[in-house]
């Protein structure tokens, strides 16, 4: 192949290998701009990647619906439609096997069984990335603080816009699980 | 090698085994010989080099700075992709040296997996590390052939056994990792290239090892659910890389790594079918193998066959292996109706698979091959003593035999090979 061909099929690639984390970077700042702000319901526990560093990992409490439709494949993808309850926490008004044409705010999970009239899911957004000392450090803060069950339950904030999600922050006691941490240190 | 032949030179010349003037012929020969092509120091510590600082990248950033910006953070996901984008861009436009394109062509490499886990890491993106990998990989791939850079492929081989065993079998709920097949076909025209112009280099070398043990790692994540038939299709795997190195072109002894891993392998596997428990559950599930595992176990029979008939009509003597690809359907199918049937066939394929190797290395004069077949005997009495109710006296009786066995076989063939030596110096 002559040096020309070869280096215009460089640039392709290297377009290809540079489009990866561009388009990652575009469809998050594109839903968090645009997107409307959910509350989930979480607990965080502390797990390691090799490549990405240390996160903690959030188990959501949506992870079931009751729905008398029980044509639901394992793996498949399930259209949540997103409505807030009472206390401004995240709650599902519907869910479907299609995208819903009336809302935007929608997030698509994984289908994991249909049991005894509840399809249950995983809507994934499982990873918040923290700073290596202070995954460890949020998930036991995170144990003493569920500990007491009058205090308000921790959540994770969530960006949603046309079935995509971005998971912006961690909350507990109100405030940023980085700075909950902080705040721990210093007592 | 060529060193100490040189130096040995003026000795053989003293004793009169060469002239004076073939000791010059050759010193000649090794002096204008051109030496292999990246073998020298600088190309292999370059890429080391490269590795490192790579992973290195990754590491810093999987820190988790968090006391810089998100913009700041993002900047720095994409610079050293761009830096080193444009330096191999520059390294291919100016036709730079292999050296340049293989330190910078690593870099850029670890660079695209450091930006993917950077941005995943700054947006909190989901997917397990299987996912990364392959998005990594994919748009890695073209650079193997762009810059023909022996350090890419390794590193490319390295990272896709990686995927598959990440998808297959660590991270829950498995997958298939399908890709692998992509990833592996798209690096063995590179592969086959290296074995067709440079076959003696230790590149080519190290290739003949690594990809078939990434063969043999990455297989069983492709046949979740085969059961007992799992056995059969892994023994097939492994005799067709076992005959895969009895070709012409791989008979170089250390420099093949099919047969050696093929035949570690199909010892095994074999032994562990020589174990009760292997069959315990057979009767409880269907024995009849879903369909696309059938098609698996059909390719690979008939590849075995056909290698082993290719080998054959190259001049090459069969042995034993070969022959396990036809035993191993039978015992399964025999152990269908028995499984105490399948047990015994199981241990007197063992036991035929040592007594041919030990067979083998007194009329080749070659240790290595004896003390295998020894090795084989010994491990299968071994496992015996596990499943098998037999008093300490006789346990130790036998473990005395084999020790004997070991001294014996080996000093037998020490005699005949010195026999041997001596009768071809008296002939000369």
């Amino acid at each position: 192949m002559k040096t020309k061909h070869l280096f215009i099929a460089f640039v392709i690639v290297a377009l290809a290998q540079a489009f990866v984390p561009v388009k990652m970077i575009y469809d998050s700042e594109m839903t968090e701009k645009e997107g409307a702000v959910y509350k989930f319901k979480t607990a965080p526990i502390d797990p390691n990647d090799p490549f990405r560093g240390k996160y903690v990992r959030l188990n959501y409490k949506m992870n079931s619906f009751t729905t008398i439709d029980s044509n639901w494949v394992y793996n498949s993808s399930a259209y949540i439609t997103l409505k807030k309850d009472k206390e401004g926490f995240a709650s599902i008004a519907s869910i479907s096997h299609e995208a819903p044409n009336n809302t935007k705010d929608y997030i698509i999970a994984k289908v994991q069984n249909y049991y005894s009239g509840e399809i249950h899911f995983d809507i994934g957004l499982d990873r918040y990335y923290m700073e290596e000392s202070k995954a460890p450090e949020a998930e036991r803060a995170y144990i003493e603080y569920s500990s007491d069950s009058l205090k308000k339950p921790a959540y994770a904030l969530i960006s949603v816009r046309d079935g995509k999600s971005v998971l912006q922050d961690v909350i507990i006691d109100d405030i940023p699980i980085r700075e909950y941490v902080l705040q721990q240190r210093e007592k | 090698m060529a060193s100490s032949i040189i130096k040995d030179l003026p000795e053989l010349v003293e004793k009169n085994v060469i002239t004076a003037s073939t000791a010059k012929e050759i010193e000649q020969y090794y002096a204008l010989k051109p030496k292999a092509e990246n073998t020298n120091l600088l190309a292999i510590f370059g890429s080391l080099g490269g590795i490192l600082v790579g992973l290195g990248f990754i590491l810093i950033f999987a820190h988790n700075w968090d006391t810089f910006s998100r913009t700041y953070k993002t900047l720095l996901a994409l610079l050293p992709l761009l830096l080193f984008q444009v330096s191999t861009g520059y390294g291919i436009i100016k036709q730079k040296s292999t050296l340049w394109k293989n330190v910078s062509g690593t870099l850029l490499f670890f660079s695209v997996g450091a930006s993917i886990a950077l941005v995943g890491q700054i947006y909190n993106i989901p997917g397990d590390v299987g996912s990364y990998l392959c998005s990594w990989i994919i748009v890695c791939l073209p650079l193997l052939y762009l810059l023909r850079s022996n350090t890419i492929a390794f590193l490319l081989l390295l990272f896709s056994t990686h995927y598959a065993t990440e998808t297959g079998y660590f991270t829950y709920p498995t997958h298939t990792p399908w890709f692998y097949l992509l990833f592996i076909a798209a690096i063995i025209p590179y592969y086959l290239d290296l074995l067709k112009q440079k076959p003696n280099s230790h590149v080519t070398r190290a290739f003949n090892w690594l990809l078939p043990l990434s063969i043999i790692i990455s297989f069983g994540s492709f046949i979740d659910n085969a059961h007992n038939f799992g056995f059969i299709l892994y023994g097939l795997v492994l005799c067709t890389l076992y005959n895969i190195g009895t070709l012409p072109s791989f008979r170089k002894k250390w420099e093949n790594g099919y047969s050696q891993l093929g035949a570690l392998g199909i010892i095994t596997i074999l032994t562990i079918m020589s174990f009760k428990f292997a069959w315990l559950f057979i009767k409880m599930r269907n024995p009849i193998p879903e369909t696309h595992l059938l098609v698996i176990c059909l390719t690979l029979f008939i590849s075995c066959i056909g290698i082993s008939y290719k080998a054959h009509k190259k001049g090459i003597k069969l042995n034993s292996f070969h022959a396990v690809a036809v035993v191993l359907p039978v015992i399964y199918m025999v152990s269908v109706q028995s499984t105490n049937l399948a047990l015994i066939l199981s241990n007197l394929t063992v036991l035929a698979l040592g007594i041919d190797c030990i067979r083998r290395g007194i009329n080749l004069l070659d240790f290595k091959t004896l003390n295998f077949g020894l090795l084989i005997i010994a491990i299968l009495i071994i496992c015996r003593f596990f499943d098998t109710q037999i008093s300490f006296a006789i346990r130790g009786i036998l473990f005395l035999v084999m020790g004997g066995g070991f001294f014996t076989a080996n000093y037998f063939l020490a005699k005949k090979k010195k026999t041997s030596l001596n009768t071809t110096q008296h002939e000369n």
